[in-house]
C-alpha cells in the first residue's frame, strides 16, 4: 500500500481517488484474502524451482494494490502495483449488476460483483472476489436508489416551476382581461402587456 | 397468477426493504426433456452394445452400468440446475439465480428496461409456458420457459409505463432556465399588477 496525505475520509492509500466536493465515500474495499489460495496452491509447490516465488507475490501484490470504492456518485476501480489503471462507473450509467460466486467463494464468502452499462458489450466493471457480494450489490442498488430519490425529492422539479409559471400566467391573464368587460379596456391591457415584455407570446395567445 | 407465486425468493437475491415482489417462478421441468432423451439414448445404445457385440460378461455388465450411469446423469444434472433457477420480479428489478455449487444473480433495473418480449413455442403455447425476455442497454435478463409468459411481460410492462410517462413527459430545457422563465413571469406580473 502506497501511503498518502489524507483528505479526511479517505484512509491511506486513495490518492488515486478524486471526489467531487458533495461526492462521499460509501464502502471501500478490496480482493478477499481467500482469493490468494490458488496462487498459493500452485506456487508453493512450484516454488521449489524457484517458479513458484514471483507467482505468490506477484498474486499478493495484484491484491493489495487492488481497490474498490463505492461512493455517493460511482463505483471506482483501481488495479496496477507500479502502473496504475482507475475505472469510474457513474450510478446514472449502470444497467445491470449481477454478482457470481463459485464453488470456494460460496464457502469463503467471496465472489465477483459485475456492474454493466450501456456502452459497448456487458460488463464494464467488475469487483473481482471481493468479500460479500450481494452486499455489495444491495449498496449499489440502494446507492442508485438514493440518486434517483434525491434528484426528484432535492428542491423543486421541472414540472413544480412549470406549475408556477402557469399560475403566474393566469394571474397574468385575468389581469390582462381585468376587472372591467369592456373590449376596448381589454384592447388597451393587451397592448400595454406587450409592450412590457415581448418576449411572452402567451400574453398575446389568450383566446378571448 | 400462477402456483410459481408460492416459490419464496431465494436468499442469493437481494430485495430491498421497500421493495414489493411481483411475481417468483422457475423454469419448467421440462426443459429438461432434451437432456432425458440424450440420457436415454446413451443408455440404450450402450445396453445395446453390451447386449451385442460385447462378448465378455464382464465386459457387456461394465460397459451397461457405465452407459445407464451417463444416461441417468445427464437429465439429472439438467434438473438440477433448472430447479436452482429462480426468477425474481420486483417493483424495481428484474433478477435472475443460477447455480448449483457456487451462484450466479443477475439484476436488470426495470428503469434500464428498453424492450421487452415474450415468446412461445409451438410446444410452449401448448402447455402455456414460454420465454420473457427483458432487453436493457447492458444485456438484461431473460426468463426461460415460465408459465404464462405473457402475464408476466404485462406486469413488467405496468411496471415500466409509469417511468416512460414520466421520461416521455420530461420537459425540455434545463431547470435553471425554466427558474429564469418564471421569475420573468412574475416579473411580469407584477409589472401588470402595478
Amino acid at each position: 500500500m502506497s501511503t498518502s496525505a489524507t483528505d479526511g475520509a479517505l484512509p491511506d492509500g486513495f490518492d488515486w481517488l478524486s471526489l467531487d466536493p458533495e461526492e462521499e465515500v460509501v464502502w471501500a474495499g478490496n480482493p478477499h484474502s481467500s482469493s490468494l489460495v490458488p496462487a498459493l496452491v500452485v506456487g508453493v509447490p512450484l516454488s521449489l524451482v524457484l517458479v513458484g516465488i514471483p507467482i505468490i507475490v506477484s498474486a499478493y501484490l495484484a491484491r493489495e494494490n487492488t481497490e474498490y470504492v463505492i461512493t455517493t456518485e460511482a463505483l471506482y476501480k483501481k488495479r496496477g502495483v507500479l502502473s496504475r489503471d482507475v475505472k469510474r462507473v457513474g450510478f446514472e450509467k449502470v444497467q445491470d449488476t449481477s454478482y457470481t460466486q463459485g464453488f470456494f467463494g460460496t464457502q469463503f464468502g467471496y465472489g465477483t460483483v459485475d456492474i454493466s452499462t450501456a456502452g459497448g458489450s456487458g460488463v464494464e466493471l467488475s469487483f473481482d472476489s471481493v468479500g460479500d457480494p450481494k452486499r455489495i450489490q444491495e449498496l449499489v442498488n440502494e446507492r442508485i436508489r438514493a440518486r434517483e430519490g434525491r434528484s426528484s425529492d432535492e428542491g423543486e422539479s421541472k414540472g413544480d416551476v412549470l406549475e408556477d409559471i402557469l399560475v403566474e400566467l393566469r394571474a397574468i391573464r385575468t389581469a390582462v382581461e381585468g376587472p372591467t368587460d369592456e373590449g376596448s379596456d381589454l384592447d388597451h391591457a393587451d397592448e400595454e402587456a406587450v409592450e412590457v415584455e415581448t418576449d411572452s407570446p402567451f400574453v398575446d395567445g389568450d383566446d378571448r | 397468477m400462477t402456483d410459481d407465486d408460492a416459490t419464496p425468493v431465494p436468499e442469493a437475491v437481494p430485495v430491498a426493504d421497500d421493495e414489493s415482489v411481483l411475481w417468483t417462478g422457475s423454469p419448467r421441468l421440462s426443459a429438461a426433456a432434451p437432456a432425458a432423451v440424450v440420457g436415454l439414448l446413451v443408455a440404450g445404445i450402450g445396453l445395446a452394445v453390451a447386449v451385442g457385440p460385447a462378448a465378455t460378461d464382464a465386459l457387456g455388465l461394465g460397459v451397461a452400468a457405465l452407459s445407464v450411469l451417463v444416461g441417468a446423469s445427464i437429465p439429472a444434472l439438467s434438473v438440477l440446475s433448472l430447479v436452482n433457477t429462480r426468477y425474481v420480479l420486483t417493483d424495481r428489478a428484474a433478477s435472475v439465480k443460477r447455480g448449483v455449487v457456487g451462484r450466479r444473480v443477475v439484476r436488470a433495473r426495470l428503469s434500464m428496461v428498453e424492450n421487452t418480449a415474450s415468446a412461445q413455442s409451438a410446444t410452449g403455447a401448448l402447455f402455456g409456458y414460454g420465454t420473457v425476455t427483458l432487453e436493457t442497454a447492458g444485456g438484461g435478463v431473460s426468463f426461460r420457459r415460465v408459465d404464462d409468459p405473457q402475464a408476466v411481460r404485462r406486469l413488467v410492462d405496468e411496471r415500466t409505463r409509469g417511468e416512460r410517462e414520466d421520461e416521455g413527459a420530461s420537459i425540455p430545457g434545463t431547470l435553471d432556465s425554466w427558474r429564469a422563465v418564471r421569475a420573468e413571469v412574475r416579473l411580469l406580473r407584477t409589472a401588470l399588477e402595478r
